[in-house]
């Protein structure tokens, strides 16, 4: 590849989306027609690092330690999204378990007994968004979903990629996917929540049938025929993702900056002397709470009684972990 | 013998195979057509930057000099993955992306799922040879795509509510090649070995000695938990009108979770650290 200006030659890497030429300056756009792609203008370097140590400063648990905490440089990263405004619809049947309890009166004394009712339901529920795809295959952090979540939240104005792009050109990871498997993506992402507010109506039309607004609901089975009825996408914009370093007695922890705001959208941070006394608390709690209870159950069913005492001892182990954990993550 | 028809050079075939890898260039031939896709997650992390990162990470119960231990080996190994896109018809919306290991013994175990970060790309060099261990895929994509079992059951169990049957259909996007760093390190005369995602610097996993400080916290904490809890369960026994012993002994075995937990941790040969999230 040669520089479309002078001639000069290209350093091109699969991720090229601008180049900017290393003999005139000039930048020579790989990706197409560069009015269709956007970029967030991102803060300067400097500017990101201040923001990070604002946040440390009112940070609950680094704010006392900031003395001993000492920040590097940060990396950016511009990550390619589409922005996908998807409306679902779907028609459903459902066989819906309801159990509940009422109370009887046998020879004038109050009783209450448990009843279970199988109902069948149907009707229609719709889910309207705007699902962030990152157009990248297989890729995932935790970081790229919080910080298009802050984008969709914030809502800056993006430019048009000419104007984003100053001395950045390195940082811009190139699209992978194409408008249309974005579009897919976006519906895949919200079949599921689809499919639980189906089980939300469904449960909700249950209960009202029987009557008891309080019941438990098992949704026994269900079919479910949907429909797409919008799906628009943006243009492929590239947010800025700065990574900050920090170190802490040694030990390195990263904190994930949104480039527009300066926004820690992830922040990883050592796990304190107080996050430890809070697992062992809470381990605490669960074991002696539910061991203290599952005593009482134990006098009138010795099998629940013994299920009680096998769920607190999960609990304890669950809770344990959090004493041998060296590092917490904030999001 | 097989010539690359993009670098031209010669290599060992195997017959039988649907899929062969240039171990030049990294081109994909599989029944007279050229995959070009494949390109090399860009590593961007050193063998000194590697050791920091593990020997710093200050693992829970790790002793205090461990940054001092002497790092004995490092190999920067480039792992073959297969790129995916998986179709479900009539169910088109289900498509989706996958990566799967094309080796059936990687060098360095990758955590189950692991999701690969969004981090840049380069080109095959010939010079990336000198620094890593290029690993040539010895499972063909049909095989590696079984691995992927959970991405297809995921989409089925959707499909089973719209009461369809999905028929699986995959393409071969081409490959791709992970760094990974696998170090070893001496502490005490002991060694240990951790793994590095060359890519981003994440701590993928490591080995490390425990301290007696460690070791005796956690049987602290160990002992707290089952003590804690003990007298907690007495004590709720007692306020709702039953025999605090009843309580008590259903606090400790209810507490035996967390002290299993903890003893095992403080009883431990060697300590061992997973990542859990990825950033």
């Amino acid at each position: 590849m040669r520089c479309s200006y002078c001639g000069a030659p290209l350093d091109v890497t699969p991720d090229s989306v601008v180049v900017v030429c290393r003999y005139c300056g000039r930048p020579n756009f790989l990706v197409g027609n560069p009015s269709d792609v956007l970029a967030v203008p991102t803060l300067s370097s400097s500017e990101i690092v201040k923001r990070a140590v604002e946040r440390t400063r009112r940070d609950v648990n680094l704010r006392w330690r900031i003395s001993d905490i000492n920040f590097s440089s940060p990396d950016l990263l511009y990550l390619p999204f589409y922005f996908v405004d998807v409306k679902l619809s779907a028609d459903y049947q459902a066989t819906v378990v309801v159990t509940y309890t009422e109370t009887v009166y046998v020879k004038g004394q109050p009783r209450t007994r448990a009843v279970t009712r199988v109902v069948r339901v149907a009707g229609r529920v719709s889910l309207s968004d705007v699902v962030a795809v990152l157009a990248r295959r297989a890729a995932w952090g935790l970081s790229v979903d919080k910080l298009a979540e802050h984008f969709l939240n914030t809502a800056p104005e993006p430019k048009p990629l000419a104007e984003a792009v100053q001395q950045t050109s390195d940082a811009f990871l190139a699209a992978e996917i194409t408008p249309e498997r974005a579009k897919a993506k976006a519906v895949r992402a919200v079949i599921p929540r689809l499919l639980a507010k189906v089980n939300e109506d469904a449960s909700a039309r249950a209960r009202a049938a029987v009557g008891a607004l309080l019941a438990a609901t098992f949704i026994q089975d269900k079919a479910v025929d949907y429909a797409v009825e919008r799906l628009e996408t943006s243009r492929l914009t590239y947010l800025p993702l700065w990574v900050v370093p920090y170190l802490y007695r040694g030990s390195y922890y990263h904190y994930y900056v949104a480039g527009w705001d300066g926004r820690v959208v992830v922040a990883e941070e050592p796990a304190f002397a107080e996050h430890r006394t809070a697992s062992l608390l809470s381990a605490v709690a669960a074991g002696g709470l539910l061991g203290g209870l599952s005593s009482a159950l134990l006098y009138t069913d010795l099998v629940m009684g013994a299920a009680a005492l096998a769920g607190g001892a999960v609990l304890t182990y669950l809770a344990a972990g959090g004493l041998l954990k060296s590092r917490r993550v904030e999001a | 013998m097989m010539q690359c028809p993009y670098c031209g050079a010669k290599y060992e075939a195997p017959p039988g195979r649907r899929f062969y890898v240039c171990p030049y260039c990294g081109t994909v031939v599989s029944e007279g057509k050229t995959y070009e896709s494949v390109y090399i997650f860009k590593p961007t992390v050193d063998k000194t930057t590697a050791f920091r990162k593990v020997l710093n990470l200050k693992p829970v119960g790790s002793p205090d000099d461990l940054p001092a231990a002497a790092p004995t080996a490092a190999e920067l190994h480039f792992v073959p993955l297969y790129l995916y896109h998986i179709t479900f018809q009539p169910l088109p919306e289900l498509e989706t992306y996958a990566a799967a290991l094309a080796m059936s013994q990687p060098p360095v175990e990758l955590p189950k799922g692991y999701q690969f970060p969004v981090r840049w790309r380069t080109s095959f060099k010939p010079s990336l040879e000198r620094i890593g261990v290029f690993h040539q895929p010895d499972l063909d994509p049909e095989t590696a795509f079984r691995a992927l079992g959970d991405v297809v059951e995921e989409a089925r169990d959707y499909a089973s509510v719209f009461k369809m049957r999905v028929t699986v259909a995959w393409t071969f996007e081409g490959m791709a090649y992970y760094p990974l760093w696998r170090l070893e390190y001496q502490y005490g005369g002991r060694r240990y070995t951790a793994a590095v995602d060359a890519a981003d610097g994440t701590v993928l996993h490591m080995e490390y000695p425990l301290s007696k400080r460690g070791r005796a916290q956690g049987a602290a904490f160990a002992a707290a938990a089952l003590l804690g809890s003990t007298t907690l369960g007495a004590l709720t026994a007692l306020w709702i009108s039953l025999h605090p012993q009843l309580g008590a002994l259903g606090g400790a075995i209810a507490g035996t979770g967390a002290a299993f937990r903890l003893a095992a941790f403080a009883t431990a040969r060697r300590g061992r650290f997973h990542t859990e999230t990825k950033l």
